[in-house]
């Protein structure tokens, strides 16, 4: 190569590596250049009070080239910037005012300019949580679960006051139809005060879980948008529950009726300060379609009678609008006559002279008695001038809460294992006030006052429950609607059957009082100045608790006390009675009237004041005679159980003090085999019973009129059944006409009648049928059956009495 | 004469009453120091060594206290009984300046608002026998009602 080539050469190579040095190895061409810049604010802090100092220089910050170098940043190279404004020498302007600032940190070299962003949250001042003192289960909980413990846990000695037990597992019943509310008992330490104070409300934090299966899954929970502290709960894509959260209250959706939730409660750690020992309250609950009644004026839901004075309560208590197919209870609550629409009761006046007599001849007045002089109307609305006044046509009585169910549908009333307190209801009065000529209208003038009961005794009901409408099928298939029961087919004239399906009525685990005391207090007719011509009985003016008509009805661990007549069964109904208590009634435990069929299953009737259930053939002189039968079986397992003299008031008042003597002479009879029916009463009672009271449990007879009358009328139909129908020995009473027994006792009644009807008394122990002819005890062969009966007099519990119109069945035991 | 002594020395009894009502000049001056003018509290300490938190109401400036309370591993809690108090925790002692200085703390009579709180004047002490808000005032119980003061304690969970 020549030299001067050489040089050139060399040159050119030694420009390049110079350029090459020069440039670190870059593009020749320039193209060098940032190409990232990250920021690391682990080190630095990122909450601020107002005022503090921000302090920036532990930023980590790196910058990476194109050829891939990484180099670290120093905080003396970046600028700092907040929103437009450069604040590198002024970091304090941060932390002037409160919120989220974005901080922005610019780094600009010759290849280029990159920056990042962070956020630093600036708070006004500490703040400060109030502190949960207590959090505690709320006491409708409290009092629920102790009604479960003590049914779990019942002994003989606590059978009256506890519910029945169940084997299955228990459930909370909750309705869908508004708020379920779970306010905890709670208190919190206010730190500006120092008060430990009771929260009317507090804000929680929940945990919501659906049964599937025999696992509880965790619903999703969300936030609703816009709502701050409302949340949803998602089982899938289903919304079930929604929960306002800082009222304590769930809103289940239609969707969830029937399913099983368990909910668990805690203070919202965000808005209160926590100790971590806190306990949640957790309770599960079964949603069904109803209400939720949180007090007695809410209880107007149970009635859709449309009545003027209803609607116009029901608008004071906000359940002006509600359409529901069920109520459910949610505390304790005590009815009195505020409850009430006011056009059911009235007050008699201060200066009308009135004074009741108790079974020792006290008399005093009402006040003097501690009793008020409020009454609810006898015969309300007789002559009622608007029949279409209600969905049942013209009144009758007063009928307190009334609920005509839709056709097909259902209707349930859960207690919850709570207590109503119905003893401050008004009694019927004993007084009538004149009517005139266009209905039933109280006027306040004390000459038109006179004492009078009526025909009958208080027909007032609590809760009268009948359907809007059943539906009749002919065997030709004609269908008809009628609220009444029909005999024929309006079409073709042939017989009816009532539908099988449809209304039903629902009435669980309540315990009620009512208002119908056991005591023998009367009308003093003697009393000065008034005009009384009865002794009637104060507290037969007491309210009957259910009256079902018309529908099916199931009654499961309902308690009550204190009721003129508890369970009513009227015309049409099919009544299951399951686990049901009844004390003390005034009358009966169950009145079944007309064609009724009613199931007792596993109850206790005890302290009737008179027969505990009474079943009664409506009009049995009538054409229509098949449609007015009552039938009724009580399972053996069933305790009923009352204690009579038949001295007792109310005997007088239903003309059974004629037959009541009777009763005595032929329990001699029974003497003879050393039983008796007036159970105390000893072999040395000779002249009288002694310590000696009957147990009645049931009196079969024709319609209401009184037991003297009854005892005229054989075409009395009807039957009891105490056990099983399969068992021969089972305490029963048969007056049917299509049943041997039935058959047995119509006939020797009808064979023994004399011209005045009055029969021979007929017995029958379980099937086995006696009569006694006044000196001898004969079968229905007529043939001397006095050692049959005797033998089997041994070996019986229970003894059906019959004789005209009424059949009686008595607990028979042996001599004390 | 003897009338008009009589009614003078009724004038001056009446005007001491008077002068002690409204002026708190006590009539007799207590035995084994002076009279108290001023109660202060000034802090509250917990007899145990636990922390005693001071806070300050911010609508009415005014302080007050507040510890942990240690809760007793009876179920039924502490109750009044010597040996349940003896063994409560949860007891604190009011920090309080008496002026003059040589005023005497003989006639300091504690009160209380709550009735969960037990006094042991002997060690002056309050003992808490739950949660709870209680305003404590100090008072001079002999003639100076001008001499009193009061402190709100809170025993927390």
């Amino acid at each position: 190569m020549k030299k001067k080539t050489k040089i050139i050469f060399a040159s050119l190579l030694l420009g390049t590596s110079f350029a090459t040095v020069a440039t670190g190895c870059k593009n020749l061409s320039g193209d060098y250049e940032l190409t990232n810049f990250t920021v690391d604010t682990s080190a630095v802090a990122l909450s601020y009070e107002i005022g503090d100092t921000v302090d920036l220089s532990g930023l980590i910050m790196k910058a990476t080239y194109s050829d891939d170098e990484t180099k670290a940043v120093a905080f003396s190279e970046v600028k700092i910037y907040l929103g437009n404004e450069d604040i590198t020498a002024n970091l304090s302007k941060i932390t002037e005012t409160a919120g989220n600032k974005t901080i922005k940190v610019v780094y600009s070299t010759e290849y280029g300019e990159k920056s990042k962003s962070f956020t630093i949250t600036v708070k006004d001042e500490e703040v400060v949580l109030d502190s949960i003192d207590t959090f505690n289960t709320p006491a409708f909980l409290v009092a629920y679960r102790a009604q479960i413990e003590a049914a779990k846990t019942q002994t003989e000695s606590t059978e009256e006051s506890v519910f029945f037990k169940n084997e299955m597992d228990e459930y909370y019943m909750v309705g869908d139809d508004n708020a379920f509310k779970v306010v905890p008992v709670a208190d919190a330490l206010d730190f500006d005060t120092g008060e430990i104070t009771a929260l009317t409300n507090v804000t929680v934090n929940s945990t919501v879980k659906v049964l599937v299966g025999n696992v509880y899954q965790t619903l999703t929970k969300s936030v609703k948008e816009g709502a701050e502290y409302t949340y949803e709960y998602y089982n899938g894509e289903t919304l079930l529950v929604t929960e306002d959260a800082k009222k304590n209250e769930f809103f289940f959706a239609p969707s969830a009726v029937g399913q099983i939730f368990n909910i668990s409660i805690l203070p919202d750690s965000t808005v209160y300060e926590v100790d971590s020992a806190t306990d949640a309250i957790v309770m599960a609950v079964q949603i069904v379609d109803g209400y939720n009644v949180y007090n007695t004026k809410e209880l107007a839901v149970l009635d859709n009678s449309k009545r003027e004075s209803w609607v116009e309560l029901k608008g004071q208590a906000g359940v002006a609008n509600v359409d529901t197919n069920g109520v459910i209870l949610h505390n304790t609550m005590a009815l009195t006559a505020t409850d009430i629409p006011e056009d059911f009761y009235y007050t008699l006046p201060e200066d009308y002279n009135v004074k009741y007599e108790d079974e020792n001849g006290v008399s005093k007045t009402p006040e003097e008695w501690g009793m008020g002089r409020t009454f609810l109307k006898q015969h309300f609305d007789n002559y009622a001038t608007n029949p279409d006044d209600t969905p049942n046509g013209t009144e009758d009585y007063v009928l307190i809460y009334q609920r005509a169910i839709g056709t097909g549908k259902t209707f349930s009333f859960y207690g919850n294992y709570f207590e109503v307190d119905a003893s401050q209801i008004p009694l019927v009065c004993a007084f009538k006030a004149n009517r005139d000529n266009q209905g039933n209208q109280y006027v306040n003038n004390e000459d038109t006052y006179e004492t009078y009961y009526g025909d009958d005794f208080s027909n007032a009901v609590l809760f009268h429950i009948t359907s809007q409408e059943q539906v009749w099928t002919c065997e030709d298939g004609h269908v008809e609607s009628s609220e009444e029961p029909l005999s024929e087919c309006s079409t073709c004239g042939k017989a009816v059957t009532g539908s099988e399906e449809g209304e039903t009525f629902y009435f669980d685990n309540l315990a009620i009082r009512g208002n119908a005391q056991n005591k023998q207090l009367k009308v003093d007719v003697s009393t000065e100045g008034a005009v009384q011509n009865k002794e009637c009985l104060v507290y037969a003016g007491g309210i009957i608790l259910t009256k079902i008509n018309n529908t099916k009805a199931k009654l499961d661990n309902v308690r009550n006390y204190n009721f003129f007549i508890p369970f009513f069964a009227n015309k049409g109904a099919s009544i299951e009675y399951n686990r049901t208590k009844c004390y003390d009634s005034f009358q009966n435990a169950i009145f079944a009237w007309g064609n009724t069929n009613v199931t007792v299953n596993k109850s206790i009737f005890k302290r009737a004041g008179g027969p505990l259930v009474i079943l009664q053939h409506d009009l049995p002189d009538e054409s229509d005679e098949s449609l007015a039968i009552p039938h009724m079986q009580v399972s053996a397992d069933s305790v009923m159980y009352s204690a009579l003299s038949g001295s007792e008031l109310w005997f007088k008042s239903v003309g059974a003090t004629a037959i009541i003597p009777q009763f005595v002479q032929l329990d001699s009879l029974f003497m003879m085999a050393g039983k008796t029916i007036y159970k105390g009463r000893k072999a040395t009672d000779t002249t009288g019973i002694g310590e000696g009271k009957m147990n009645i449990v049931a009196l079969l007879m024709r319609d209401g009129t009184n037991a003297t009358t009854a005892l005229g009328s054989l075409a009395a139909q009807g039957s009891f059944l105490y056990g099983d129908a399969t068992d021969e020995n089972a305490p029963r009473l048969d007056r049917m006409t299509n049943t041997q027994l039935g058959v047995t006792v119509r006939g020797v009644l009808s064979a023994t009648a004399n011209t005045t009807t009055v029969t021979a008394p007929v017995f029958n122990i379980g099937n086995q049928v006696f009569y006694f002819d006044g000196t001898t005890v004969r079968d229905t062969m007529n043939a001397d059956a006095s050692m049959a009966f005797m033998m089997a007099l041994q070996s019986a519990n229970h003894i059906g009495f019959n004789q005209g119109g009424l059949s009686v069945l008595f607990e028979i035991s042996p001599l004390a | 004469m003897k009338k008009t002594v009589i009614i003078a020395i009724f004038i001056i009894y009446l005007a001491s009453i008077v002068a002690v009502q409204l002026f708190g000049v006590p009539a007799t001056v207590p035995q084994g120091g002076a009279y108290v003018e001023t109660i202060e509290i000034t802090g509250v300490e917990h007899s145990r060594g636990k922390t005693v938190e001071e806070r300050t109401n911010p609508n009415t400036g005014e302080k007050w206290y507040w510890f942990y309370f240690e809760p007793s591993a009876d179920e039924g809690g502490y109750t009044k009984d010597a040996d349940s108090l003896a063994n409560n925790p949860n007891r604190v002692k009011l920090v309080y300046l008496l002026t003059p200085d040589d005023a005497s703390n003989d006639n300091l009579k504690y009160t209380f608002n709550n009735d969960y709180v037990v006094f042991v004047p002997e060690t002056e002490e309050i003992v808490f026998l739950k949660t709870l808000t209680v305003d404590v005032t100090i008072a001079e119980s002999k003639g100076n009602i001008n001499a009193r003061d009061t402190v709100r304690i809170v025993a927390r969970k």
